[in-house]
């Protein structure tokens, strides 16, 4: 049982993405039908690249930004939706729903929202006399970046609360209702018990939100481009640049070094997280 | 002490709905737009459209889409993956989180690569024709296996790790080891992540356009997703077809998520540890 | 224990039995790819074809869905009763997908690309078949005919429309504020503080989008002069160094600098051209004339397809202008494939006359065919038409330039435009991204 799911997981992911990363050592473009090794010229020509270091920033940012207020949003929302409320459902799944779509089409909300002319926002902003706020929101570096977190953020509130609701869920209710009857106060039963058993729950939300965090490229890459000029790249709008431009060795080269980035990230953090959780 | 419970349910539920406009806004506006002509699409606001076009719209992406063919394929190929999923996370996230040795450990931290490596199209696609099911939607499943295993992985030992031990050593004095076990006694308590873990992998297998592309060599073979690029018109996309395609796409989800809701509930098997 | 090895054994013989049905189901999908009633058993009256036949095209979504596409794959399935599995990928994964499926070996029997120096990516020489001795070789408009060879070879059927790009203007507010049309840089520049005085937004620029800053109009009366291409080719001298790339560059500057491009260029978007254009805010715009028929919503708006007019594009780069002639998408039969013959005759039944004019009815185009006698040609290009023979020029830039990519320039620009950076910088980063990619692809020189 243990064999088999690594055995799939093995063949049909680990080996092409390792072999993938075997191209970052070649000259691999799409007007090459030989391919030879090249060593490490790639990445001597990633350093004098000069989008780097903006994409570099722009990822911290969206990453950082997403990863802090969708946890921590989502955590006290989905403690609310844990409550007995009465439209808890309809609730849950209202929240959900920005979930389900696609990049394109949160892309497309969020530009129109957010448009220069006739936006709804700036419309907004001038029928209630802050005219001097609205400008063009996607035409200039910062924000845009700040509205590119923002549809980020709506899209995936949905799944840090889903996620956390679950972990909520687990709570086993005998525990609670041991510690009521022990005299318990809401606030302490929480801070004693439901608090340490969802940390996990917690930890993964935010592994999840700071991987996909500094991943993120779909949605910059549908509402700006990556641009005006280069100004919101990312890492991951970067890496499809380069594929589109037929560098493909390059582009795998730069995924290469996003890649171990994100590896230590994720070990450096989970060795952190470790010590939030309780396990008994 | 009831009564300030209910007075504080009842304020979170109105802060809640006041919020939710944030969400129901842009959804209205998807949802608008698909019922307007092309033409006045173009604005996607949620003002309401002159022309109502609600039934060409949503019969013409029915037919253009190939919606029909699309729906199985994606059924298809959802379907089972999720399923296998669930079957192999579970049962491998237990092990893994139980047994606790520096292996599994290990494979634990394996299981991270998982989330980070992109797709690397290339070399899929031949190690497939190695195999020989290159272009085949079968070769789809075993891909999307390998590639949300690591998350379901994940999740599911999150969770297991929150579940006491001493149920496992309860049910094991009671007789039942081993996979009777895993399935009797630890499978019902996982329901909420489960329910969680189905919905979220469904909806990404279900969402996915960039492997089908890829990987099925003939247009019989397109998934639900796909079904979008009929729109994209010469210079300009018909956002109202787009959007009616978006919705056509998303309902099976939100079906599924509302049923899914139930499991989500807490599903605590009272008196499961007696005492 | 036992319980557990079960289940192991049940999940592996699902992906067993799946991994077996999925070896034989990749052969057999021979479902209809249309709703229209083709059956296989149709009177096929056409040479030796086999009612059975499938043929694969690869294309890009938009390119596909043009109606005149739409109409012959219809008709050659209708009258040979072989199916066609069209599959159109869209435009920001098209070229990814499509070399790395012919990088696999899976390469399609009919596949739908422009011309020019793009085409080489895909190995023409060895993957097109060579139709340099095609009958309907001499059917082919001169200005078109061009694009169809790479090394001399004709490799692909130019079945598209001819557009002629250049500046298209409102001639009723022109009318209005006592415009003529300029003839050269200088009187373009003058129009445009007209239009500012008059409140009327000289240009409509969609800065945002990037491509629609279509740099390459500009480009090609300079590289119209064979030897500088070559030299540019071979990196025997740069854009920085050809002076008229600096007048570009100044072009756009002024363009933004002066209002002439109105105060929310940055975040213009192409989907918005229509309704600016059409409610007479802006009363300029690059584009091709056949827009104007094909995308702009004429019943909508104030001004219909018909009070535009057509002038060449003042780009800084020329005294008089220029106009871009037409970019032809063109269909590619695979050489090595099993179903090479059928690909070839697919091809040589778009090329008939009888089956073109059907097919182009009422499409508002410049003939590509001299056979064609169904399209309409559009107002714009009829008034031009003698222009363009004296100062347009062929799509130059965008075909031949090795490295050049209508986004990644155009970001230069965007940013310039914005003024986070000069002209040098500029020209600089255009270069930049130019020369790499050259000496990714190994070209001599670079």
């Amino acid at each position: 049982m243990l064999i088999l799911p690594l055995l799939v997981f093995g063949i049909f992911f680990v080996l092409p993405s390792t072999i993938g990363y075997g191209y970052a050592f070649t000259d691999w473009s799409s007007y090459i039908q030989d391919i030879s090794f090249v060593g490490i010229e790639n990445f001597i020509e990633i350093f004098k690249n000069r989008t780097v270091p903006i994409a570099f920033v722009n990822t911290l940012i969206f990453a950082i930004a997403k990863t802090v207020i969708v946890t921590v949003l989502g955590f006290v929302f989905a403690v609310i939706l844990n409550r007995k409320l009465k439209t808890r459902n309809a609730l849950r799944t209202v929240y959900f729903i920005p979930a389900i779509f696609s990049a394109l089409v949160v892309g497309l909300i969020f530009n129109a929202l957010f448009e220069g002319r006739n936006g709804t926002i700036n419309s907004l902003l001038n029928t209630i006399g802050l005219s001097g706020l609205a400008k063009q929101w996607l035409g200039y570096r910062w924000s845009a970046v700040f509205v590119i977190s923002l549809a980020e953020l709506w899209r995936n509130l949905g799944y840090a609360i889903v996620i956390t609701l679950a972990g909520l869920q687990s709570v086993p209710a005998e525990y609670l209702e041991a510690a009521k009857v022990d005299g318990a106060s809401g606030w302490q039963l929480f801070k004693n018990i439901t608090l340490p058993l969802i940390m996990p729950s917690v930890n993964v939300n935010i592994l999840f939100s700071l991987i996909y965090g500094l991943k993120m490229f779909d949605l910059v890459y549908v509402m700006t481009g990556g641009g005006p000029g280069h100004d919101t790249e990312t890492f991951g709008t970067l890496i499809m640049n380069e594929m589109s431009a037929g560098r493909y060795s390059q582009s795998v080269a730069i995924n290469l070094i996003f890649t171990i980035i994100l590896v230590a990230a994720a070990i450096v953090y989970q060795k952190y997280s470790e010590r939030w959780e309780y396990i008994e | 002490m009831r009564r300030k419970t209910k007075r504080i349910d009842f304020i979170c539920e109105i802060i809640l709905w006041f919020f939710s406009i944030i969400v129901i806004y842009p959804l209205l506006m998807v949802i608008i737009t698909s019922f307007k002509t092309k033409g006045e699409a173009g604005y996607l606001n949620i003002s309401l459209p002159n022309v109502w076009n609600i039934v060409e719209n949503y019969t013409k992406v029915w037919e253009q889409g190939r919606i029909g063919n699309g729906f199985w394929n994606s059924v298809y190929i959802t379907g089972l993956s999720v399923i296998l999923i669930l079957l192999l996370a579970s049962a491998f996230s237990f092990i893994l989180v139980r047994r606790n040795t520096k292996i599994c450990r290990l494979i634990s931290k394996f299981m991270t690569f998982g989330i980070i490596a992109p797709f690397a199209a290339l070399p899929t696609i031949q190690l497939l024709k190695i195999i020989g099911i290159y272009g085949t939607r079968t070769s789809m499943v075993f891909v999307y296996i390998a590639l949300y295993l690591p998350f379901s992985t994940m999740l599911f030992s999150s969770f297991i790790k929150g579940l006491p031990r001493e149920l496992d050593e309860a049910a094991v004095i009671d007789g039942t080891k081993g996979f009777g076990m895993f399935m009797r006694v630890v499978f019902p308590l996982l329901k909420p992540v489960t329910a969680t873990t189905g919905i979220l992998t469904f909806m990404w297998v279900w969402n996915d356009f960039q492997y089908p592309i890829y990987l099925l060599n003939s247009s019989s073979k397109w998934t639900l997703p796909l079904s979008v690029y009929n729109f994209y018109g010469q210079y300009q996309r018909s956002w109202n077809l787009v959007c009616a395609d978006m919705i056509i796409v998303s309902i099976p989800v939100i079906i599924l998520y509302v049923f899914a809701q139930k499991y989500i509930i807490a599903g605590m098997t009272a008196g499961a540890v007696k005492g | 224990m036992k319980k557990r090895t079960v289940l192991s054994l049940i999940i592996s013989l699902i992906l067993v039995i799946a991994t077996v049905t999925g070896c034989s189901g990749s052969g057999d999908n021979s479902e209809s790819t249309k709703e229209t009633p083709s059956d296989s058993s149709n009177d096929s009256n056409s040479s030796s074809s086999n009612a059975e036949i499938t043929l694969t095209l690869y294309g890009n979504a938009e390119d596909i869905e043009k109606p005149y596409m739409q109409t012959i794959f219809d008709l050659y399935e209708e009258e040979t009763g072989s199916t066609l599995d069209i599959v159109g990928i869209d435009q920001d994964n098209f070229e990814n997908v499509a070399l790395t499926k012919f990088q696999t070996g899976d390469i399609p029997d009919l596949f739908m690309h422009f011309g020019g120096y793009g085409l080489d990516a895909f190995n023409p020489q060895e993957n097109f078949v060579d139709f340099s001795d095609a009958e309907w070789v001499s059917d082919i408009e001169d200005m078109v005919l061009s694009q169809t060879k790479r090394d001399g070879i004709i490799y692909g059927l130019p079945y598209w429309e001819a557009s002629i790009s250049g500046c298209v203007y409102n001639k009723k507010i022109f009318d209005e504020s006592g415009i003529d049309v300029p003839t050269t840089q200088d009187e373009f520049y003058e129009v445009c503080q007209t239009l500012l005085d008059n409140d009327v937004q000289p240009v409509y620029m969609a800065v945002k989008d990037q491509w629609p800053i279509l740099y390459q109009y500009a480009l090609d009366p300079v590289f119209a002069d064979t030897e500088l291409l070559n030299q540019l080719n071979s990196n025997q001298t740069t854009y920085a160094e050809i002076p008229e790339l600096t007048d570009m560059c100044e072009f756009y500057k002024k363009m933004a600098e002066n209002g002439y491009l109105g105060e929310m260029y940055a975040t213009d978007t192409w989907d918005y051209a229509s309704e600016v254009i059409g409610t007479g805010e802006a009363a300029m715009m690059f584009v091709w004339d056949t827009w104007l028929y094909t995308d702009y919503d004429s019943e909508s708006y104030e001004y219909t397809a018909d009070d535009f007019g057509m002038m060449p594009a003042f780009m800084g780069t020329t005294e008089n202008g220029t106009f871009e002639g037409p970019n032809c998408s063109l269909m590619l039969a695979n050489k090595n494939g099993d179903n090479v013959e059928a690909a070839i005759e697919f091809i040589n039944f778009m090329a008939d006359p009888g089956n073109y004019n059907i097919g182009f009815e009422g499409i508002k185009t410049a003939p590509v065919f001299k056979g064609q006698n169904t399209i309409e040609t559009t107002p714009q290009y009829e008034e031009i038409e003698q222009l363009f023979e004296e100062i347009g020029n062929n799509s130059i830039a965008y075909q031949e330039i090795i490295g050049f990519t209508q986004v990644e320039g155009a970001k230069s620009i965007q940013e310039l435009l914005i003024g986070n950076i000069t002209v040098e910088e500029c020209l600089k980063l255009m270069d930049e991204d130019r020369i790499k990619t050259a000496s990714s692809q190994q070209v001599e020189g670079f």
